[in-house]
């Protein structure tokens, strides 16, 4: 009896949250995959099983989506190396006896606290055509005025650049911590045995920051395809679809051209790049070079 | 092999002083031990002597060179950590050639002292393992064995065996000692286990606050105690001390009429009888009255009263003698160490 009210409490603690996850986050998943066999309802036609039509349409008929993919794919061949090197540098450097150490680091740490939005919003200045810091540095060197949101082959770079500088700070903690956590004795050690600190840090700190690497890295890739706030603040994917990523051009799909057939399928897709990082993370960070 | 010669050595952190002009000498193929208390700088010397800290002032010479200045991979010395500090991601065999590897020896030249250094200390099977799949002895081998690989001329070790059970210490202190005679090593040891020190030291070197308090074989140092500290510090049961007061007839321990040195001052003395030295008299000898008795099968340890002060007598066998008995116990006039109350300075006969 009492094991049986306990096991009802129990149910009942948990229900919130499984209401919650079932409700915003595996049912949509499920119905996502269900409309994208379907049509877009439209006015007084309902929706028809049209089969695997979004899908070729997909892959034959939609330059956009082939551009959009290839764009969040070089977005995320370009940030994540970059974000998790620079962070990589960075955590190294206030690791460091440097003066003033505590101001750096909280410095780096600085756009991690700030929402992307407003991140995004700080760079449109930078980014302004004419008296935009940027470009007020390019003139004073005697350099043409450059448009970096607005022409097509700086959109894409220009919002990387944002992600990479938001990004780097966040995950230089991590690296920061797991540095911390090597005993200083490893490298009294190494250097006794006649490694200078370059040959320390490759031989000894890089190799036992692995498995941070491999943590922060799946991170990143998960974000490269989740966070487009700064796409809608900055460019809106343009021009010309130029800086569109994925889940923007998804967004644009849904609620602004109300194809939600089309969109629901785009979001199939979506997820499985998404499931696929998480296998791939899950499989490694089990096989993950254990120390101790 | 080399001669190391500290002089006047310091090290201040701040206000803090860690080593207060110290000075020794570790005779070529010698071992010395640095002994003392907790926070007395023994590890802050060492360091010094490696060179992963900075001396405040003082030299450091080995062989005659001064090195006081020089980057420690420029000292060719070797050194065993506390903590091993092996490295965690490579297995056995790498963590013994890391230096060599550095220091780009050859590869069959790395295999070579590689296979001599497990041998010599029986690591041939675990050589593909990870620090973390071995026990404390077997890390505290593969740490030697790094240190033996170097060929260094030097060996620092700090407190190598602390980190160990009694019984394993003991079996790796031999291994050590050995090691050191077979090499030919010069080694300079830190521990705070009088016994480690007194069991393997060619030499003793003494700390207390940051001072060399003696330094000497440990048979000078157990022998001939240069102060109060040292007499206290070295041996198991220690040297009892009791404190003496002038007599009639001479120096009296404190709190009775019993005159151990006839016709001599007591007042800021103090009497230090080693446990053995000190045996029970039959008849007369000098009255003491029993407080208890401790059996520890080859003999027994009495605590015993002389007026105020209290003394250790260690008895062979067992020795039956309820507390409160009185007895006699006498000491031959060579076993008499006398010291300065006040200054803890040993005072030679006079
Ligand atoms: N990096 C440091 N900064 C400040 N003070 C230090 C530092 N290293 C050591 N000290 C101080 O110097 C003194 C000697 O320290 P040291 O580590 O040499 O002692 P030790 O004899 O090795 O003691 P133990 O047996 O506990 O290891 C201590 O009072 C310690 O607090
Ligand atoms: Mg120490």
């Amino acid at each position: 009896m009492d094991r049986r009210i306990q096991a009802v409490y129990g149910w009942l603690l948990a229900l919130p949250a499984c209401v919650l996850l079932a409700a915003f986050t595996h049912w949509p998943a499920v119905a996502s995959l269900i409309d994208s066999f379907w049509s877009t309802p439209r006015g007084r036609r309902p929706a028809q099983f049209v089969g695997f039509e979004h899908y070729r349409r997909m892959l034959a008929d939609d330059p956009i989506f082939l551009q959009v993919v290839w764009n969040n794919f070089l977005y995320a061949l370009v940030t994540v190396p970059a974000a998790i090197g620079l962070a990589l540098l960075m955590a190294l450097l206030v690791n460091e006896r440097i003066r003033a150490r505590g101001l750096v680091r909280l410095a780096y740490f600085t756009p991690t606290v700030l929402p992307m939005v407003a991140a995004a919003n700080i760079w449109l200045f930078f980014y302004t055509p004419g008296y935009g810091l940027l470009n007020q540095i390019l003139s004073a060197f005697g350099l043409p005025d450059t448009n970096f949101l607005g022409s097509r082959d700086t959109a894409l770079w220009s919002v990387m650049v944002v992600t990479i500088w938001k990004e780097a700070g966040f995950f230089m903690i991590f690296y920061l911590a797991a540095l911390q956590a090597i005993p200083p004795v490893l490298e009294e050690a190494a250097r006794l045995e006649g490694a200078s600190h370059l040959v320390y840090l490759r031989r000894v700190a890089l190799p036992l920051l692995m498995p941070t690497t491999l943590f922060v890295l799946v991170n990143a890739l998960i974000g490269a395809f989740r966070v487009v706030d700064h796409v809608v603040a900055m460019t809106q994917g343009g021009p010309d679809n130029a800086s569109a990523l994925l889940l923007f051009y998804i967004y644009e799909t849904a609620f602004r051209f109300w194809d939600t057939g089309y969109a629901s399928a785009l979001t199939v897709v979506l997820l499985l790049v998404l499931g696929g990082i998480s296998i791939a993370q899950v499989r490694l960070l089990d096989r993950r070079i254990h120390y101790r | 092999m080399p001669e190391v010669r500290i002089e006047r050595l310091a090290k201040r952190f701040g206000a803090t002083v860690a080593v207060d002009e110290v000075s020794f000498t570790v005779e070529d193929g010698s071992l010395a031990v640095l002994l003392g208390p907790s926070g007395c700088g023994k590890s802050t010397t060492l360091r010094l002597v490696a060179g992963l800290e900075t001396a405040s002032s003082g030299r450091i010479l080995v062989d005659g060179k001064d090195v006081t200045a020089l980057p420690p991979p420029a000292r060719g010395l070797a050194m065993v950590f506390q903590s091993y500090a092996l490295f965690p991601h490579l297995d056995v065999a790498r963590n013994i050639t890391f230096g060599l590897e550095v220091r780009r020896v050859p590869k069959a030249e790395r295999q070579r002292r590689l296979a001599a250094a497990a041998a010599l200390l029986g690591l041939e099977g675990l050589l593909a393992r990870k620090p973390a799949q071995l026990s404390g002895g077997q890390q505290q081998r593969v740490a030697l064995a790094r240190a033996i690989v170097a060929e260094a001329r030097l060996c620092l070790m700090d407190e190598p065996l602390s980190n160990l059970d009694a019984k394993l210490r003991q079996e790796m202190r031999k291994e050590i000692r050995e090691l050191q005679r077979r090499l030919g090593m010069t080694m300079l040891y830190v521990t705070h286990d009088q016994v480690e020190a007194m069991t393997m030291a060619d030499r003793i070197v003494l700390l207390k606050d940051g001072r060399v308090e003696q330094v000497g074989t440990p048979a000078e140092l157990y022998g001939r105690p240069a102060t109060l500290f040292a007499a206290s510090f070295l041996g198991t049961p220690p040297m009892s001390l009791l404190a003496l007061e002038d007599g009639p007839e001479g120096a009296v321990v404190a709190g009775s009429s019993t005159c151990v040195l006839p016709g001599r001052p007591g007042r800021g003395r103090v009497l230090g009888l080693r446990p053995e030295a000190v045996r029970l008299a039959d008849g007369d000898g000098h009255r003491a009255v029993v407080e208890g008795v401790e059996f520890l099968g080859a003999d027994s340890h009495l605590t015993c009263r002389i007026g105020s002060e209290r003394l250790l007598v260690r008895a062979s066998g067992l020795v039956d003698l309820a507390p409160g008995t009185e007895i006699g116990l006498d000491w031959p006039a060579g076993a008499v160490h006398l010291f300065d109350a006040g200054s803890g300075r040993r005072i030679e006969a006079g």
